[in-house]
């Protein structure tokens, strides 16, 4: 039989694995399938993981997807994101960012549905889905904002007034326009292992993988709700 | 306001009132209304295509992925491409090989709901009671992109889209399997060969239809256990269990009786007799798996209802990101957002793995000598090998008893090399000396020598860093 010790370690491995975004190799299954299907073997790596401030959100084919608690080691820090950025420019990445999850997940069923497989999504789907909603908010606007206030500014007049797209001169995309927030955005979600790039069609074109369905639905999705609500509460 | 489709009873409409048989026949026939949308909007397209029936190459193309889906895991865009390639040419002569791929990623596009984000398909109809109607709508997939194993992606079909093909879209799954088999059995004992393969082949495409019907019951388990009606769930395993059972004592008998009709068989029966018991032996072999995965379902059931006990349950419904979060907030003032950015946006990340500093492992890897990453993409089977000549040695025996002489002895590399010199030695000697210090500073656990910094080497033959080299 083996020991604690080596089901301890057979637990580091799996978390390992999936905190690393490693692609499973044979044990990498076989270690995932213990964990699917011995409820001991589960509860050890539940354990290891919450000592470590995680939480196994789900054991997809891919390997486990894992959430880290705010106070975590492991867990996402804001200015590992992006430094020396501006309010507004806070604001835009931001949007941006919410803009890639309801683009891929517009409805409470598609967070749900698991049998959409790959979704593939584009720097130019993304700035054309934010534009457009924020083009028709400009279009319904009847009232001029003070432009001496600018945190009584909406979102919307902020990422209208920066440009979609803008060369560098030398074939990049300049960072600040839309299409270089969108791609940085995607291509910081492929490198936590929740997309995978497919092409460089319309900008830039990722797959979404499932990975990115579980972390919205178990996380993004109702905290997002949530703040948002209590936005509406104080105003209204 | 338009509601969910009740759920279909598993008896099909066996026992159902007038109105619900108008409803679930009618259930049926939406699910039809992609085939038909793709060919009524052709002539929106900016590709001629007034000449081909997307229809079929629709059908086709779901029937090349099952078809797919049976040999392994699912199909690539080219497997499509190669279906659809002879109906295409059949009306478009001179159609080449971009052409095809261009019709077919019409075809593929269309089937994965490609204009609408990949959501399901959402069919609306018409639900009568017998007194009032309601709006309801039919959702669901036909194809679907996978990241198989190997990276690649493949496309395959769900359990909609399987029925769709198969024109049997008011059947229970495990009716037209037993149906399917009684079928197949008479054929074979009377001859109808030819039949017989086509009826295996409809077989099969119910054996794959009803393994991801039962794979969809286990995903949603896994999911969330609380979703799963128990009593039902305890009837799924117990009726799979009895199903498969069945199906693998009446699998064995067709399969006996093949076997036996191609001992007998004339030649030119033998490769329809061989392609009918290789599809009964892929049908049996997919039940064998499904039924030892049936077999774990009730312990899966009781594990994961242990494990989600102590899951984090939901506070509410999900959101409509859209609705509810995304447009609020985009229209939501600059100083109503900003306070809750960051909290609004962690959630959307996975964990990010801190970089741990080791001192010796920093000191390891700036000194240790540059070594070649081995390439892991290639084969590691290893190969029959046969010397086909001696292996030459680079250095005579002479110089390795010289060299090694001079090694014994231990020092500096530029003094071994300087006494070489005095001595008179072979150029080889100081080659040898050379290439020993290196594979001594070589971290080779069964290295018999050592190899040190020792500064700059002075030498007017070589040049670089002196090693101090001796015995460990």
């Amino acid at each position: 039989m083996e020991s604690d010790s080596s089901h301890a370690e057979d637990a580091g491995r799996l978390l390992s694995g999936a905190l690393g975004r490693q692609a499973l190799d044979t044990s990498g299954r076989e270690l995932l399938r213990r964990y699917r299907t011995d409820g001991a073997f589960r509860g050890i790596v539940e354990a290891v993981a919450r000592g470590l401030g995680l939480r196994v959100l789900d054991a997809l084919d891919t390997g486990l997807v894992l959430a880290a608690d705010a106070d975590s080691p492991f867990s996402f820090r804001l200015q590992d994101f992006r430094q020396n950025l501006t309010v507004e420019d806070r604001l835009c990445h931001g949007m941006v960012q919410i803009a890639i999850a309801a683009y891929c997940f517009p409805t409470a069923s598609s967070l749900e549905d698991d049998e959409r497989g790959l979704i593939p999504v584009a720097v130019q789907d993304v700035v054309e889905y934010l534009t457009a909603a924020c083009t028709e908010l400009q279009r319904r606007a009847t009232i001029d904002p003070d432009l001496a206030r600018p945190e009584l500014q909406e979102a919307w007049r902020i990422v209208l007034s920066r440009p979609e797209t803008r060369d560098t001169g030398d074939g990049r995309r300049a960072a600040m326009a839309l299409s270089g927030m969108v791609s940085w955005a995607l291509d910081r979600l492929a490198q936590e292992g929740m997309l995978r790039k497919d092409s460089d069609e319309r900008g830039g074109r990722w797959h979404v993988r499932p990975a990115f369905r579980v972390q919205v639905r178990e996380l993004g999705g109702h905290e997002a709700f949530r703040l948002v609500s209590s936005i509406h509460r104080e105003n209204g | 306001m338009r509601v969910d489709e009740p759920h279909d009873t598993a008896d099909g409409d066996r026992g159902l009132t007038m109105d619900a048989v108008l409803s679930y026949r009618l259930r049926s026939l939406v699910r039809t209304g992609p085939l038909h949308r793709i060919e009524a909007n052709k002539a929106s397209r900016v590709r001629d295509l007034t000449r081909h029936d997307l229809r079929a190459l629709a059908l086709r193309a779901i029937d090349a992925t099952i078809e797919r889906m049976g040999l392994g895991y699912g199909a690539y865009r080219s497997d499509i491409a190669e279906a659809l390639s002879p109906i295409i040419r059949a009306v478009e002569p001179g159609a080449n090989a971009t052409d095809v791929d261009e019709i077919t990623n019409i075809v593929v596009e269309h089937l994965l709901n490609e204009t609408s984000r990949r959501l399901q398909f959402d069919e609306p109809y018409l639900d009568f009671d017998g007194t009032s109607a309601t709006g309801r709508s039919v959702r669901f997939h036909l194809l679907r992109e996978e990241e198989a194993d190997d990276g690649s992606i493949v496309l395959k079909a769900t359990t909609e889209a399987i029925n769709l093909y198969a024109g049997m879209l008011d059947v229970d799954v495990e009716d037209a399997q037993t149906a399917a088999e009684a079928v197949l059995k008479a054929q074979i004992e009377r001859g109808a060969i030819g039949a017989a393969v086509a009826t295996a082949r409809q077989a099969r495409l119910r054996s794959i239809e009803y393994g991801e019907k039962l794979r969809s019951t286990l995903r949603q388990v896994r999911r969330d256990v609380s979703r799963v009606d128990a009593s039902a769930m305890l009837r799924t395993v117990a009726g799979a269990r009895k199903h498969l059972e069945e199906r693998l004592q009446v699998e064995r008998g067709l399969i006996d009786a093949v076997e036996e009709r191609v001992l007998s068989a004339e030649v030119e029966d033998a490769p329809a007799l061989v392609e009918l018991k290789d599809t009964l032996v892929d049908c049996r072999r997919r039940h064998l798996q499904l039924h030892s995965d049936v077999l774990g379902m009730n312990e899966t059931w009781l594990s994961e209802q242990e494990r989600q006990r102590f899951r984090r349950q939901r506070a509410s419904a999900l959101p409509d990101l859209e609705r509810e979060v995304f447009d609020p907030l985009i229209s939501a003032t600059m100083g109503d957002i900003d306070p809750i950015l960051d909290a609004l946006l962690l959630p959307l990340h996975a964990p990010d793995a801190p970089r741990v500093f080791d001192v010796g492992h920093l000191a390891d890897s700036l000194l240790a000598p540059r070594r070649r990453e081995p390439d892991l993409d290639l084969d590691e089977c290893e190969e029959d090998l046969e010397l086909i000549r001696s292996v030459e040695a680079r250095f005579d025996a002479q110089t390795v008893a010289r060299a090694r002489e001079l090694l014994g002895s231990g020092g500096a590399l530029s003094s071994l090399l300087a006494a070489s010199r005095t001595a008179d030695d072979v150029p080889a000697v100081r080659r040898l000396l050379v290439l020993r210090a290196l594979w001594a500073w070589d971290p080779d656990p069964e290295e018999t020598l050592t190899a040190h910094p020792a500064g700059n080497l002075r030498d007017p033959e070589y040049d670089g860093c002196d090693l101090f080299v001796g015995e460990p």
